[in-house]
């Protein structure tokens, strides 16, 4: 139960993060120094996947840990979905879409062209 | 069936689980509201809950919070379990809002917090594993980094900027389309 390695016993924070950080070591955790020192690094991806993207890739000018921090987050930025999901989301491509019907060409006048089919021969 | 069912649920209900803060004080709470904590929960399983549940790592003041949240929470999810068979009670449904709504109401206003609770909350949600509590004070400091320089957030909340000026330059430089 100590907390960021000052002896100091434990004020609201958790001895599982043993982790030595330089920030956490401004002041004794919590109410001290650096509010965000305290907070392991899972809790901080919780809060970084919350921000609009921008907000998100500015916090990597905060300091060195934020941008080790953000380094993770891109990982899951890359994790797209698969096809099947972006199908079932976004629909078709509009390239396999049919065309509408005002765009449709009429046949040319005439006698209809014969359509061959293809015929099973025995 | 369904009777012995609900005669355990309130056997499960009654039992009363005591949690033992980091100052040693004690906190009487039923098994529905500890067993919003993941954490709690498996220790309940384990079977290892008897003489009380000590937090070490969480004070009474935070640790009165959380279960002051647990507990409007935990009779949020008893109420969604039981309006589930009248699910398409229209009176029902009225009801599950206006209740929903006075859940948010409450959030929020739980959320009226110093920057410091607010931090050890995050840290005892964590700590805890209370998925909902985790969620919302996440969100909250979210929502106050929003729109901010780094300057800003810096100054909000002591962090200290161990990036050399040069180094800071070309992350400004990599980022650029996020400063504009």
């Amino acid at each position: 139960m100590i907390a960021d390695g000052h002896g100091i016993p434990c004020d609201g924070v958790m001895g599982f993060d043993c982790e030595e950080r330089p920030s956490a070591s401004a002041g004794g955790g919590v109410g001290g120094g650096d509010y965000f020192g305290a907070l392991p690094d899972d809790v901080l991806l919780l809060i970084l996947v919350r921000l609009p993207a921008a907000d998100a890739a500015r916090t990597t000018a905060l300091s060195r840990h934020w941008r080790e921090i953000y380094a993770g987050v891109q990982g899951v930025f890359l994790a797209l979905p698969g096809t099947r999901a972006r199908l079932r989301f976004w629909g078709r491509p509009r390239r396999y879409r049919r065309r509408p019907r005002f765009l449709h060409t009429p046949p040319p006048p005439g006698r209809p062209k014969r359509r061959r089919y293809p015929v099973l021969r025995y | 069936m369904a009777s012995a069912g609900s005669g355990d649920e309130k056997a499960a209900a009654a039992a009363m689980i005591t949690l033992i803060s980091s100052d040693n004080e004690k906190f009487e709470v039923t098994e529905a509201t500890a067993t919003l904590s993941q954490t709690i929960r498996h220790m309940i399983e384990d079977g290892c809950t008897d003489g009380g549940v000590p937090l070490p790592n969480v004070t009474s003041k935070i640790l009165a919070r959380v279960i002051e949240y647990c507990k409007k929470h935990a009779t949020a999810a008893a109420g969604e379990e039981g309006s589930s068979s009248s699910f398409s009670d229209a009176a029902f449904l009225e009801v599950d809002r206006a209740f929903l709504e006075e859940l948010e109401e409450f959030d929020d206003a739980f959320l009226e917090v110093d920057r410091a609770t607010l931090f050890d909350l995050i840290l005892a949600a964590n700590y805890l594993d209370i998925k909902g509590l985790l969620n919302l004070t996440c969100q909250k400091v979210a929502d106050s980094v929003k729109g901010k320089t780094p300057e800003q957030i810096r100054e909000m909340y002591n962090i200290v900027n161990d990036l050399t000026p040069e180094e800071e330059a070309e992350i400004r430089r990599e980022t650029q389309w996020a400063f504009e």
